[in-house]
């Protein structure tokens, strides 16, 4: 069978940018990280200074600069990325166009994946003129792209992962504000899952290292790309997209 | 064209269809009818496949629900109940997406919305915001969206609710035109749309069939009793009783007091009796003028109130949880 997701995904492309939602989303971003960016440069600045006056040599940049900053970009995924998924599958239910979806000749895979490529587009579109912020000190500093590429890489696919949550709680629900809520919640909780590893220890801490979200982006944003750490998020992404396609069939059957 | 046997649904403990059978041949437009609550937009989602049966069969143009729903949504135009749309979106953008969906894309999905905008008279509206649109008119944007392709099977989950009179008879115009190449299933609670629209009923009520025939042939085989209606000028109930002892009466009710001594009675009788000339004799062998004296029988509207309401009142708070 012929996969048919172009149509679905261009429908979802255009309603995503008719709504407010995306530009208000795209603006908050935009301007948060941009503070970030600028305050984080700044106080670099200022350490590496006192460092090099110090007779310590130069701050790394990734370690210092670009790591906590796209530690904090990863932040506020939580709060926003809820409100790119969230109407995925809630508003379709809420006006009912989920029956006129689910009647055309679309298979359930279609259009899951229609949807959730016009998330992952969103999301694009937040990150592209970020990877581009570290141009504006590229006179003061030497950077070194590919590894500052992987960290960003790593923030595409910490976010295609909080979206993939995202699609799957607004399966389960027609409420677009509890959908967001719950893929909030949700996020949240992988988010603390690598605070607790520090009180645990033996297995339990192993354990929670590996499944804490935070430590795998964390790894790429350091500039390291892991076989480990790629897989942990396309698995993640994939078991949330296949959870959803259950939610999606099992509703049929109530 | 389209065949159902013995179909069910149970939604938890609730049993919304409880083994429903019925047949459509290509080129017929069947009238599916029934109270609101009574199963009928149960039976068309599961044909159109977006609801599992629980047991028995459906089978559009040969391939089954349940098995082959690819194979059944390419060939169905399926108007849903409410005519949700992508309110978003304009006209002839969301024709376009229900299009591509159907495999129609580039110039041949540009004809295929054309000629769907064009039988539906929704050309003019073509390049307006669908959530602009009257509700008319929106009701056939979900037409034509149900066309696109020129679909064998057309399944209409009450096509003309909430439209104005106008509107109404133009939907109805519009449908009848789309037969003959076209199988058609409607749904109603409508009577006369039935009438004016199907050629064959099939009247639903707690979630069983409880009449099914052509359109004309129901009329004569429900009818238990004739009516004859009569209006006369005499003391009315001294009239009624005398009615009443007469030889084949059923009963007598008094339709309308329209004055003092006025009144029209309508007298039922046994089946195929026709007491007209009699009760003209009697009548006016009393003294009592007769003004008027009809045959009535047994209007569509009847025999469906005849066919679902056993247990009024009852009935209808579990249906109306159902729905």
């Amino acid at each position: 069978m012929k996969s048919n997701i172009l149509p679905i995904y261009f429908r979802e492309l255009k309603s995503t940018f008719y709504s407010p939602v995306a530009y208000l989303v795209l603006f908050a971003f935009y301007l948060i990280s941009g503070y970030f960016f600028a305050s984080i440069t700044t106080n670099y600045a200022q350490y590496s200074m006192m460092s090099a006056s110090r007779g310590g040599g130069d701050m790394k940049l990734l370690e210092y600069l670009l790591a906590p900053f796209q530690g904090n970009v990863a932040v506020t995924f939580i709060f926003l990325l809820p409100l790119i998924s969230m109407r995925a599958f809630s508003e379709e239910k809420k006006s009912g166009t989920i029956e006129t979806l689910f009647t055309l000749p679309f298979s359930d895979l279609d259009i899951l994946l229609g949807k959730y490529f016009a998330c992952l587009t969103l999301l694009l579109a937040m990150l592209l003129p970020v990877c581009l912020f570290p141009a504006f000190i590229a006179d003061k500093v030497a950077l070194h792209w590919p590894a500052m590429l992987a960290g960003y890489l790593g923030l595409f696919l910490l976010g295609a992962t909080f979206i993939a949550v995202g699609v799957f709680t607004s399966a389960l629900t027609e409420n677009q504000v509890v959908a967001a809520a719950l893929g909030f919640g949700a996020l949240l909780l992988l988010f603390v899952l690598s605070w607790m590893e520090s009180s645990a220890s033996g297995f339990w801490k192993d354990l929670l290292q590996n499944l804490a979200i935070m430590n795998h982006f964390q790894e790429m944003s350091k500039g390291t790309l892991a076989l480990k750490d790629l897989a942990y998020f396309l698995l993640f992404s994939g078991f949330s997209l296949f959870a959803t396609l259950r939610v999606l069939e099992s509703k049929k059957w109530r | 064209m389209i065949e159902v046997v013995d179909l069910v649904k149970d939604y938890g403990n609730f049993q919304a269809v409880k083994g429903v059978t019925f047949k459509v041949e290509k080129g017929e437009i069947l009238g599916f009818l029934g109270p609101n609550g009574a199963g009928k937009s149960t039976v068309m989602k599961m044909l159109t496949c977006f609801l599992p049966s629980t047991s028995g069969t459906a089978t559009v143009a040969g391939f089954d629900c349940e098995t082959q729903p690819m194979e059944v949504r390419k060939r169905i135009g399926y108007l849903p109940e409410n005519n949700p749309l992508y309110t978003d979106m304009r006209v002839r953008e969301y024709l376009g997406f229900a299009a591509a969906a159907k495999g129609f894309k580039g110039a041949d999905g540009e004809r295929t919305v054309n000629q769907a905008l064009a039988e539906t008279g929704t050309d003019l509206v073509a390049g307006k915001l669908i959530s602009q649109l009257s509700k008319g008119y929106k009701q056939r944007v979900g037409l034509a969206a149900a066309l696109l392709g020129d679909p064998e099977v057309l399944i209409l989950d009450e096509p003309t609710v909430g439209l104005d009179p106008r509107q109404i008879a133009e939907i109805r115009t519009l449908i009848r035109s789309l037969a003959g190449r076209r199988t058609i299933i409607l749904s109603t609670h409508i009577l006369p749309e039935v009438a004016m629209v199907c050629d064959k009923v099939v009247i639903i009520n707690q979630g069983r069939v409880v009449e099914q025939d052509s359109t004309k042939n129901l009329s004569k085989k429900l009818s238990k009793s004739d009516k004859v209606q009569l209006q006369v000028q005499g003391p009315r109930d001294k009239v009624q009783a005398f009615l009443e002892k007469m030889d084949k009466v059923k009963k007598v009710s008094v339709k309308e007091e329209l004055g003092e001594d006025l009144t029209t009675f309508e007298v039922e009788t046994g089946k195929s009796v026709d007491l007209r000339a009699s009760l003209a004799a009697a009548v006016v062998q009393k003294g009592w003028a007769l003004n008027e004296l009809r045959y009535v029988g047994l209007a569509l509207e009847d025999i469906f109130l005849q066919l679902v309401t056993q247990e009024p009142g009852k009935e209808t708070s579990v249906e109306e949880a159902a729905a």
